[in-house]
């Protein structure tokens, strides 16, 4: 897809989770390589092991789910064998990501301001709060918060389910990470909100952020992502450049993904 | 403003409670109305004889209506005028206030510690959860919530005072007296908080913004401290609240085992012998102190969680 070296490259990752005497095989053999300066999108449906995948990058899986096979390189170092404490170093600094359910993955009994603050300040001990108010109003203008100082100062449950993902965004930029893992941060958005975030990931990959894109929208992938993989079952089925895949898609899910009205009749 | 609506509402609230409460001690004293009379001239060391129980009754306004009786026991009562002990001859007031504070000292160290331990247990159980940390506790927090508080205490009192001679058996009011029957009081709270902590605490880590914490490069313990305590101490606060109410009444067999001088043997001494007034004056201190400790709780809750919203 590309000449350059990745920055981050997953090689035959492979999460189970272990319940109740049952594998679910999750993720079983993912195989992507992550640009600098490029959107990678990854399409599949509810349950084809997206949001797993994630966080086996980041390496966050916990019981009963465990990564049994397979090496996540961040500029060829094997994330999978860092210590926790080397890990710790490398998300939100190098790897951020943004959670799928915005709602839930903000606490609600910790102002958002208060968020955005520990973002930075667990890899810079050194912040302060005032001197980061200012970038914190730019960010969150930037992701289409027009009030910034009434949101810096609100809870979470005080704030609509787009204005928390939102806020989710605005958080996965403010630490300028490498690569930014955005798990359908425009899910619960109107289509006006949707086009303005969609603008901000494209501006972050213009200054040489990789972007991995995960949706399950195949108009937001034509419209932003460079890369594409298509994943069913915890499996890649088709991958390549989006206008490679678009013209000429190779397996049968991707082209039920692409039309499925007139498949299904 | 939200929140100084909210204490405004509580205290509100209060009031019902204490009518309430100060009608039934009044008419523990009226179900007894014949004693009242005999024993207040028994305790003049007057014989009790038709005459001077009649004369006695017209004196303490025994046959005026109930309601009036009420309202002229209450105007003393918002004064902590609750008349004379039965058996010392001493203002009741006196007498309480000669005990209370001690009980109050008691009840506040107990609860604290109780806290004090089971935050860091908890954190580390849910930490280590279902490994030897977490089991440890269990069991430990098992025994600790069912033994019983005056066997602690008496193998506490061994195992310094005579072992170890560290703590002086003799309690005054320092310190280092004041330990040994608080920590021995709190175990059992200490227990059980530790367990519903714990609980609340591996439900929390579950939740999506534990994992977006960590994704943020906070430890998982870290997220644990950040994220989570202040979320799963909530039912905690309210639960400190009711046992307050149980220990801020004397403590009976704590007291006698390390000589401290406080209220709970006190009024069983004077429950035996009927002393009304000063059973009165001990329900009316007491449900005070209760009602006062968990209107502090009630804004140390409010100014966690946000979330509280005045109906
Ligand atoms: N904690 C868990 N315990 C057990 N199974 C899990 C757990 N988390 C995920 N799974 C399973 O892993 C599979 C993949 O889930 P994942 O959340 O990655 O799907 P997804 O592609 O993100 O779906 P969606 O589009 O709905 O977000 C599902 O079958 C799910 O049941
Ligand atoms: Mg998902």
């Amino acid at each position: 897809m590309c000449n350059e070296e990745a920055v981050l490259a997953v090689k035959d990752l492979k999460t189970y989770f272990y319940c109740k005497g049952r594998v679910v095989k999750a993720v079983d053999g993912v195989s992507i390589d992550v640009y600098k300066g490029r959107i990678t999108a990854i399409i599949g449906g509810s349950g084809s092991g997206k949001s797993v995948m994630s966080l086996s990058i980041l390496n966050l899986i916990d019981k009963p789910g465990k990564i049994v096979d397979g090496q996540v390189l961040l500029h060829g170092k094997d994330l999978l064998k860092f210590s926790e404490k080397e890990l710790r170093g490398i998300r939100g600094r190098q790897i951020a990501m943004i959670f799928q359910e915005p709602s839930c993955a903000l606490n609600p009994v910790v102002k958002v301001k208060k968020h955005m603050y520990e973002a930075v300040r667990i890899h810079d001990k050194g912040a302060r709060m005032n001197n980061l108010l200012d970038g914190f109003r730019q960010t969150l203008l930037r992701v289409g918060l027009s009030e910034p100082d009434r949101v810096l100062e609100s809870y979470p449950f005080e704030l609509s389910g787009g204005m928390c993902q939102r806020v989710m965004v605005a958080m996965g930029l403010v630490t300028n990470a490498e690569v930014l893992i955005a798990d359908e941060p425009t899910s619960s958005l109107d289509l006006t909100t949707q086009a303005e975030i969609l603008e901000e990931l494209l501006r972050l990959k213009e200054e040489g952020m990789a972007v991995i894109l995960i949706t399950h929208d195949l108009g937001v992938v034509a419209q932003t992502a460079d890369d594409m993989y298509v994943i069913k079952d915890g499996k890649i089925v088709e991958s390549g450049t989006v206008r490679e895949v678009f013209a000429n898609p190779k397996n049968e899910y991707t082209r039920y993904l692409m039309d499925p009205i007139t498949i299904h009749n | 403003m939200k929140r100084l609506k909210l204490i405004l509402l509580r205290i509100v609230q209060i009031i019902p409670v204490l009518l309430i409460v100060t009608m039934l001690a009044f008419w523990l004293s009226n179900v007894s109305a014949g004693d009242v009379a005999n024993v207040t001239l028994q305790s003049k060391g007057i014989q009790p004889t038709e005459e001077s129980l009649a004369a006695i009754r017209e004196e303490l306004g025994l046959n005026d209506p109930l309601p009036v009786q009420y309202i002229n026991w209450l105007k003393k009562a918002c004064r902590l005028d609750f008349g004379v002990s039965f058996q010392t001859n001493r203002p009741v007031t006196e007498e309480i206030f000669s005990r209370f504070p001690a009980t109050l000292e008691l009840a506040i160290s107990a609860s604290l510690l109780a806290v004090i331990f089971a935050i860091p247990l908890a954190l580390l159980a849910t930490r280590y959860r279902d490994s030897a940390p977490d089991h440890v506790i269990r069991v430990m927090s098992s025994i600790g919530a069912t033994m019983p508080d005056f066997w602690i205490g008496l193998m506490l009192l061994y195992f310094f005072g005579v072992q170890l001679k560290i703590a002086p058996i003799v309690a005054g009011s320092k310190i280092q007296n004041i330990f040994l029957p608080a920590f021995t009081l709190s175990i059992q709270y200490a227990a059980t908080y530790t367990r519903v902590l714990r609980g609340n605490l591996v439900e929390i880590n579950r939740l999506d913004y534990i994992k977006a914490a960590r994704a943020r490069g906070l430890s998982e313990g870290g997220a644990l401290v950040k994220h989570g305590l202040k979320n799963a101490i909530l039912p905690v606060i309210t639960l400190i609240g009711v046992n307050f109410g149980k220990l801020v009444g004397g403590q009976v067999a704590i007291e006698t085992i390390f000589s401290w001088n406080g209220i709970g043997q006190f009024a069983i001494s004077c429950m035996k012998v009927k002393d009304l007034p000063v059973i009165q004056g001990y329900i009316i201190i007491v449900l005070l102190a209760y009602v006062i400790v968990n209107l502090i709780l009630d804004v140390v809750y409010m100014y966690i969680d946000p979330r509280i919203e005045v109906e």
